[in-house]
């Protein structure tokens, strides 16, 4: 082994260009990842049409303790890679409320956005609440709802019609909180009782 | 009138709040109640619904004003009662108006007014078209509490032939 200044040059040398090697092995590399993530995201902005479609199907969603939290059928769903969203024909979405009436909603079309939090019902929406023993049919009609499954809560900014029991309400914008039973009406509301024995359905 | 008994009952607000477990819905802001020839106008409507389906309505009066209640008489042409009071409280069922505080009742004949009672609560049966007055708002006259009046305009006689 030739000890001197000869060889600790080399060795100096060789760890210059051992640095200087992974300095530009990394930027290479880094290079590619982006340009393969924005190739990606392009990819992806490009993608505005469905990836893939299910027709006639039922879909069961499960509460975190296990229990059934709702069950939507719909004649054709159809995704969207780019928001990860659904556009649902001829939804139907049954429930059960806290006193154990089944509640059906449905509609034309449905638009399901934000991981399924979000339930646009539009077109003909019809929601039906089952009688119980102290309460009579209850029937909400609009041209739009945004439902909140997870909240419990149904909005609108349109019309809404609610035959409940006896009475008949309409309004323009509403909130409706199944887990409370409460219902609120923004705008020119107004309620119709008919005398008891006679309801106008 | 007692044709109004079987008429639905209609209110308008600006908004509304119903609470189905309670049974208690709230209306407020320019409420408008009507049944029949009965008009009830009020800042806010509170409606208790019994299980018969029957409502009862506590009226409040909007800020600075008083809530008031007009309603056609049988008992002569053309002959309207008219109310007014701080709180109104109507029961559909028994067809009884309540009002309290400020509380007044006029009679009309056309545009005449035949019976002008104040006082501090007045009472009036919509059936038998009977008012009474009470001096505190609790139902009760008490010596010594607010001071009833009432002016009673005589009737014209019957001319009988």
């Amino acid at each position: 082994m030739i000890q001197g200044p000869k060889s600790v040059l080399r060795i100096r040398l060789a760890i210059i260009f051992t640095v200087v090697l992974i300095l530009t092995l990394g930027s290479l590399w880094i290079n590619m990842v982006i340009r393969k993530s924005a190739s990606d995201a392009a990819a992806l902005e490009q993608r505005t049409d469905p990836d893939y479609i299910v027709e006639n199907f039922r879909y069961f969603r499960m509460k975190p303790d296990g229990q059934p939290q709702y069950e939507a059928t719909g004649t054709k769903m159809t995704h969207f890679p780019v928001e990860d969203s659904h556009l649902i024909d001829n939804p139907v979405i049954y429930s059960m409320n806290d006193y154990s009436q089944l509640q059906t909603i449905r509609s034309k079309e449905a638009y399901v956005e934000d991981f399924n939090t979000k339930i646009h019902m539009r077109n003909n929406v019809v929601m039906d609440r089952e009688p119980s023993a102290s309460k009579g049919p209850f029937r909400l009609s609009s041209e739009y709802v945004l439902i909140y499954p997870d909240d419990e809560i149904m909005t609108s900014d349109k019309e809404v019609i609610v035959h409940d029991g006896n009475s008949v309400m309409s309004g323009i914008g509403m909130q409706a909180n199944n887990a409370t039973s409460e219902l609120q009406i923004f705008n020119r509301a107004r309620i119709t009782y008919n005398p008891p024995g006679r309801s106008k359905h | 009138e007692k044709a109004d008994a079987d008429k639905p009952t209609n209110i308008e607000a600006d908004q509304m709040f119903s609470d189905d477990v309670k049974q208690i819905t709230t209306f407020t802001g320019n409420v408008v109640v009507t049944k029949g020839t009965l008009l009830i106008k009020a800042g806010k409507a509170v409606i208790v619904e019994d299980p018969e389906g029957y409502q009862f309505i506590t009226l409040y009066a909007a800020p600075g004003k008083l809530a008031s209640l007009r309603q056609k008489q049988d008992s002569g042409p053309d002959t309207w009662l008219e109310g007014y009071g701080e709180k109104i409280e109507y029961d559909n069922k028994n067809e009884i108006a309540k009002f309290f505080t400020r509380a007044r009742v006029k009679r009309l004949q056309g545009s005449k007014v035949t019976d002008d009672v104040t006082g501090e609560y007045i009472s009036y049966n919509a059936k038998t078209e009977y008012y009474n007055v009470y001096n505190t708002s609790e139902g009760v006259s008490k010596p010594g509490a607010g001071r009833v009046k009432a002016v009673i305009q005589p009737r014209e006689k019957k001319s009988n032939k």
